[in-house]
């Protein structure tokens, strides 16, 4: 079954801009060990992996064939730029562009950060109740199969 | 793809940095006349009505008449779609970049105490 509606495609910007009294080569190093191994989110260390070259995977790898990719390398320039495109944690359909530019002046690197996103947000009720739904009757689905064995 | 009308919803209606400049100033939740908000972003009064316009069609403002004045006010509830998926992100950034900048600090700190502490250096001598 396929469904076809209008809906809007929405966009998100977040720019931000940082001066950090460091060597251009260390800041980009440290770029890819927070982006990488030293990753964090709110809730705590999440390490992941970031392949540094053009089309490098950054990604959460869970062993077992488990994961989630969040990107691919889309441009390198080191020590100056690093751009990441892909869905990051979105799991809708949304597309996100990350970029990293450095440029150092008189021992001081300026770091601009600019997330660029654009998809469809999950926000209407009615999407969610049906897939609700339809997971209340998978469960009984398999419920019933469990209890018939 | 087609690009959506600036009035199709909160988010393209303030992808405009004027637009989001304009909401900046209303931002205080006072009533304010165009004539005021003119002043503020510098823009010509026939612009930043249409912006105005543009932001009282997807609710963002509300507009009432007060004498010979058409009164603004920022909606601020209608902003929340845009609130709710920043937030998820902004958190994130923000906390991985502030970790970049005491990393990398740290790591230029220690290169310069190795620099002056490497065998043949008699810069302090």
């Amino acid at each position: 079954m396929a469904n076809v509606a209008e809906q809007t495609v929405h966009t998100l910007e977040i720019v931000k801009q940082e001066e950090i009294a460091a060597p251009i080569d260390i800041v980009f190093e440290t770029i890819l060990e927070q982006m990488g191994p030293d990753n964090v989110n709110p809730n705590g260390p999440m390490p992941m992996k970031l392949e540094a070259w053009p089309g490098g995977r950054w990604f959460r790898d869970l062993g077992n064939n488990s994961g989630h990719w969040w990107g691919n390398v889309q441009a390198i320039k080191p020590p100056t730029l690093l751009e990441i495109s892909g869905p990051l944690f979105m799991s809708y359909p949304a597309m996100s562009n990350v970029q990293y530019r450095l440029q150092e002046e008189n021992g001081v690197t300026k770091l601009r950060f600019v997330h660029r996103a654009m998809g469809q947000i999950p926000h209407d009720t009615g999407v969610e109740e049906g897939w609700g739904d339809l997971l209340r009757r998978i469960r009984k689905g398999v419920e019933s199969r469990v209890s018939i064995r | 793809m087609a690009r959506a009308a600036t009035t199709t919803d909160v988010f393209n209606a303030i992808a405009e940095p004027r637009r989001r400049e304009i909401v900046g100033v209303l931002n205080d939740g006072r009533e304010w006349a165009v004539g005021d908000v003119v002043l503020r972003v510098k823009l010509a009064q026939p612009a930043v009505s249409k912006h105005l316009g543009v932001l009282r069609k997807v609710g963002v403002v509300t507009v009432v008449k007060r004498g010979q004045h058409r009164m603004y006010r920022l909606n601020a509830e209608r902003l929340k779609p845009v609130h709710d998926w920043v937030k998820v992100f902004e958190p994130y950034w923000t906390n991985q970049i502030s970790r970049i900048k005491e990393r990398a600090e740290q790591k230029a700190l220690e290169r310069i105490l190795r620099a002056e502490e490497a065998p043949g250096n008699d810069s302090d001598e």
